[in-house]
C-alpha cells in the first residue's frame, strides 16, 4: 500500500518536473526555436530547391516579424541535400541530433521519402512539398509526422480531368509520362480517376528522363485515337515531348500535370506552336488574397513572380509555424501532428489547408485551378 | 513505319557524333573517353551562349562551340589526360575521364545562363519547327528540317576527318603517333602534341555534335552520360576502329532503338539496345565495319 503511494508520488512529482521543464524555456531563455530546411538547391532539382529556399527565408523573417511563436523566435537552417536521398537522409539524422524540432524536407519525392524514415524513428514532424501523396499515406496506413503542402497528385487528376469531361467533352484519353516515381504514380492515379469519370484511357506510354525522341511514343498514342492527351511530367523533358507531339502533326488538347507549368517548358514546347495545353495549379487563375499577399513579399524581396515551389516552400514553412503555435509549447512529432490533425483552416498560398487524421494534405479538387497556355504563356482558360 | 525510320536516323546522328569522337580518342589515347557525352553537352550550352549573349546566328554559334570544344580538348589533355596517364597509366586515363564527367555534369549547373536545366537552341535556316511533308505509301512522314542539315552536317564532319586523317601530312602524322609512337619520334613527330591534337578533334566534334543536334534535343540536362553510353554501344556496333563504322554503328543503334519503343514499352526496350552491345562482343568484336586482323600493341 505504501509502496505504491510512494511510486504514485514520485511519479506525480516527475511528471511536475517535467512539466515545469518544458514550459521553463519559454519565459526563461528566448533562444530561437531552431528548425530545419533540407532542399535541393543544388544539381537537377535546383530550379525547385532555390525559389523553396527563397520562401522560407522570407517565412522565418514574417513570422519573426509578427512574434515568432507566442513570442518566441524561429530560426530555420536550411542545408542542401543536392537532390541525393542518401545525403538528405543523413542531414536529417544531423539535424535531429543538434535539437531541430521540424523538419521541411523536400524538394522530390525520394529525398522526402528518405528523410521521413529518419524523421518518423525520432518522431519528428516533417513537412513535404511533392505531389506525391504516398510518402505520408503509404500502404500501411497515414504515416503521423508526415503532412504534404501543395495539392497531391489525386487532386489534380481530378481537376484535369473534369475541366476535360465536361469543358472539352472528351471521351477518351492516352497517357503519356516521365518514367520515373513522379511521373509514374500520377499516371496511375490519372488513369484510376479518368475511369471513375467513365472516361476510357486507350494508351499509357512513358519516356526516361533523358529522353530526346518522342516519336515512338507519339505515334503509339495517336494511332490509339484518343480525345485528349494526359501528360504527367516536371523539368523541361515534358516541354519536348509537346513539341515532339506539334510536329508529328498531333494537334489533341494535352492536359499536363502542374510539373509543366512553367514558361520554360513553353517555351521548349515551341511557344505558340504548342498548341492546345492545360495545366492545373493552385496559382492558375485570379490570385486568392494569401497569394497576392504572398506574391507582393515575395517579388519586393526578389524582384520575381511566384512560382509554384515558392509558393509551397512558403506554406511550408508557415505550416510548422502554425503546428507549433497550435501545441502550445510542445515540439515532439505526435503533439505537433495532433495540432494540425485538429483540423484549424489555414488558409496560405496553395489553398485553405484543413488536416484530419486520415489526410495529410488537407487540400481539396477546388484548391487546384485550371490553367491554359496562350502565346507562349499561361493563363486562364 | 517511314516516320520511326527518320525518327531514328536523327537520333542515330547523335549516337554516331558521339561514337565518332569516342574513336578518334581511342586511336590516339588507347583509351574511351566516358567524357565524351558531357563535352557535348558543354558544347552545346556554349553554342547557347554564343547564340544568347552574343546574339550569334546558327552559324556562328556552331563554329564558336566547335572551336571552343576544340581549345577544351587541348586544355583536357594537358591539363588532366596527361598527368593521369603519367601516373596511373591507361587505368588512371580512363579513370579521369570518369572524374571528369561529374565535374562537367555539376560544373557546368553552375555557370550563370546555363543551370541545371536543358534550354532550347535556335535551328540552322529558320525557326526550328519548319517541317515538310514527304509523302509514301503509309500516308507520309514529316522532317524537321533541322533532321536534314543534322545528316549534312554529320557527313560533312566524316569528310572532314577523312580528309584530314588521310589526305594531309599533319593527319597522317597523327596516326603514325598513334599507331607506333616510338617509331613516330624516331621519324621526328611530337607525339605529345600529336596526342593533344587528336583530344582536341575529339572534344571538338562532341561539341559540334552538341551544336547540331541541339535545336531538336535541347542543350543542357543531365544526358550527357546516358549519350556517352549509347555512343558506345554505336562504336562498338559498328567498329571501333573504323569511322564509317561509327557512323553506320549510331544509325543501327537509333533506328534500333525507335523500332524497338514503338513495339514495347521504353523500359524493356532500352536493356535491349543494351544487350545488342554483348551480343555484338561475343559474336563480332571487331564490330561491322572492323577488320577482324587489326591487332593493337
Amino acid at each position: 500500500m505504501f509502496r505504491t503511494f510512494a511510486t504514485a508520488s514520485a511519479a506525480v512529482c516527475v511528471a511536475a518536473l517535467l512539466a515545469g521543464a518544458s514550459t521553463a524555456p519559454l519565459t526563461a531563455a528566448p533562444e530561437p526555436l531552431k528548425l530545419a530546411a533540407i532542399l535541393s538547391t543544388s544539381g537537377p532539382s535546383a530550379p525547385l530547391g532555390v525559389p523553396e529556399m527563397n520562401a522560407v527565408k522570407l517565412a522565418e523573417r514574417e513570422i519573426n516579424a509578427h512574434g515568432g511563436i507566442d513570442g518566441r523566435q524561429i530560426h530555420f537552417d536550411i542545408v542542401d541535400d543536392g537532390a541525393k536521398a542518401d545525403i538528405a537522409a543523413q542531414l536529417a539524422t544531423q539535424m535531429i541530433a543538434s535539437g531541430h524540432v521540424a523538419i521541411f524536407c523536400g524538394t522530390r519525392t525520394d529525398t522526402s521519402v528518405a528523410v521521413a524514415r529518419v524523421t518518423g524513428a525520432a518522431n519528428v514532424l516533417q513537412v513535404y512539398t511533392t505531389p506525391t501523396e504516398s510518402v505520408w499515406h503509404t500502404q500501411r496506413g497515414v504515416v503521423k509526422n508526415v503532412f504534404q503542402v501543395n495539392p497531391r497528385d489525386q487532386l489534380e487528376a481530378i481537376a484535369l480531368l473534369s475541366f476535360a469531361k465536361s469543358r472539352l467533352k472528351v471521351k477518351t484519353i492516352g497517357i503519356l509520362h516521365d518514367e520515373n516515381l513522379y511521373g509514374s504514380g500520377g499516371a496511375k492515379i490519372a488513369a484510376a480517376e479518368a475511369r471513375a469519370l467513365g472516361m476510357q484511357v486507350v494508351g499509357d506510354e512513358s519516356y526516361p528522363g533523358t529522353a530526346t525522341d518522342f516519336t515512338p511514343q507519339i505515334v503509339k498514342l495517336r494511332d490509339a485515337k484518343p480525345d485528349a492527351i494526359v501528360l504527367w511530367g516536371a523539368t523541361t523533358t515534358p516541354g519536348l515531348a509537346i513539341r515532339s507531339a506539334r510536329t508529328l502533326g498531333v494537334k489533341l488538347p494535352i492536359l499536363g500535370s502542374s510539373g509543366i507549368l512553367s514558361p520554360a517548358i513553353l517555351n521548349v514546347a515551341g511557344g505558340a506552336a504548342a498548341g492546345e495545353v492545360y495545366s492545373a495549379s493552385p496559382l492558375a487563375g485570379s490570385p486568392s488574397a494569401e497569394q497576392r499577399a504572398f506574391a507582393d513579399l515575395y517579388d519586393k524581396e526578389y524582384h520575381l513572380p511566384v512560382v509554384s515551389f515558392a509558393a509551397n516552400g512558403w506554406d511550408a514553412a508557415q505550416l510548422i509555424a502554425a503546428a507549433l503555435r497550435d501545441a502550445h509549447g510542445k515540439t515532439d512529432g505526435t503533439s505537433l501532428a495532433n495540432a494540425l490533425e485538429a483540423g484549424r483552416s489555414i488558409p496560405l498560398a496553395d489553398g485553405t489547408f484543413k488536416f484530419s487524421p486520415t489526410d495529410h494534405n488537407g487540400l481539396v479538387p477546388g484548391d487546384v485551378r485550371i490553367a491554359m497556355a496562350r502565346n507562349g504563356s499561361w493563363g486562364s482558360p | 513505319m517511314l516516320q520511326l525510320l527518320i525518327a531514328g536516323l536523327t537520333v542515330g546522328s547523335e549516337f554516331a557524333l558521339i561514337a565518332l569522337g569516342i574513336h578518334i580518342i581511342l586511336r590516339a589515347t588507347r583509351v574511351v573517353n566516358f567524357a565524351q557525352g558531357e563535352f557535348s553537352i558543354v558544347g552545346g550550352l556554349i553554342a547557347l551562349t554564343c547564340a544568347e549573349v552574343l546574339h550569334a546566328n546558327a552559324w556562328f554559334a556552331l563554329a564558336g562551340a566547335t572551336l571552343a570544344g576544340f581549345v577544351l580538348g587541348l586544355v583536357f589533355e594537358i591539363v588532366v589526360l596527361r598527368p593521369a596517364g603519367r601516373t596511373g597509366g591507361e587505368a588512371g586515363v580512363t579513370i579521369a575521364t570518369i572524374g571528369a564527367v561529374f565535374v562537367l555534369l555539376y560544373g557546368h549547373a553552375l555557370v550563370p545562363g546555363w543551370g541545371s536545366d536543358s534550354h532550347p537552341l535556335p535551328g540552322f535556316g529558320g525557326p526550328a519547327n519548319i517541317v515538310i511533308l514527304s509523302l509514301s505509301k503509309d500516308g507520309g512522314a514529316v522532317v524537321q528540317v533541322q533532321s536534314l542539315w543534322v545528316f549534312a552536317l554529320l557527313i560533312a564532319a566524316l569528310a572532314a576527318l577523312y580528309v584530314f586523317f588521310e589526305r594531309t601530312y599533319y593527319g597522317k602524322a597523327i596516326r603514325a603517333a598513334a599507331e607506333n609512337p616510338l617509331g613516330a619520334r624516331l621519324v621526328g613527330i611530337d607525339v605529345n602534341s600529336a596526342r593533344a591534337i587528336s583530344v582536341a578533334l575529339g572534344i571538338a566534334l562532341a561539341a559540334y555534335g552538341g551544336t547540331i543536334i541541339g535545336p531538336i534535343t535541347l542543350v543542357g540536362g543531365a544526358a550527357g552520360f546516358a549519350l556517352t553510353i549509347k555512343g558506345f554501344v554505336a562504336a562498338i556496333v559498328g567498329g571501333l576502329e573504323s569511322p564509317v563504322g561509327c557512323v553506320a554503328g549510331g544509325f543501327v543503334v537509333g533506328v534500333l532503338q525507335v523500332f524497338l519503343q514503338s513495339r514495347m514499352s521504353y523500359d524493356v526496350a532500352d536493356p535491349l539496345v543494351y544487350s545488342v552491345l554483348l551480343l555484338m562482343l561475343l559474336v563480332r568484336p571487331q564490330g561491322l565495319f572492323g577488320r577482324r586482323d587489326v591487332v593493337r600493341d
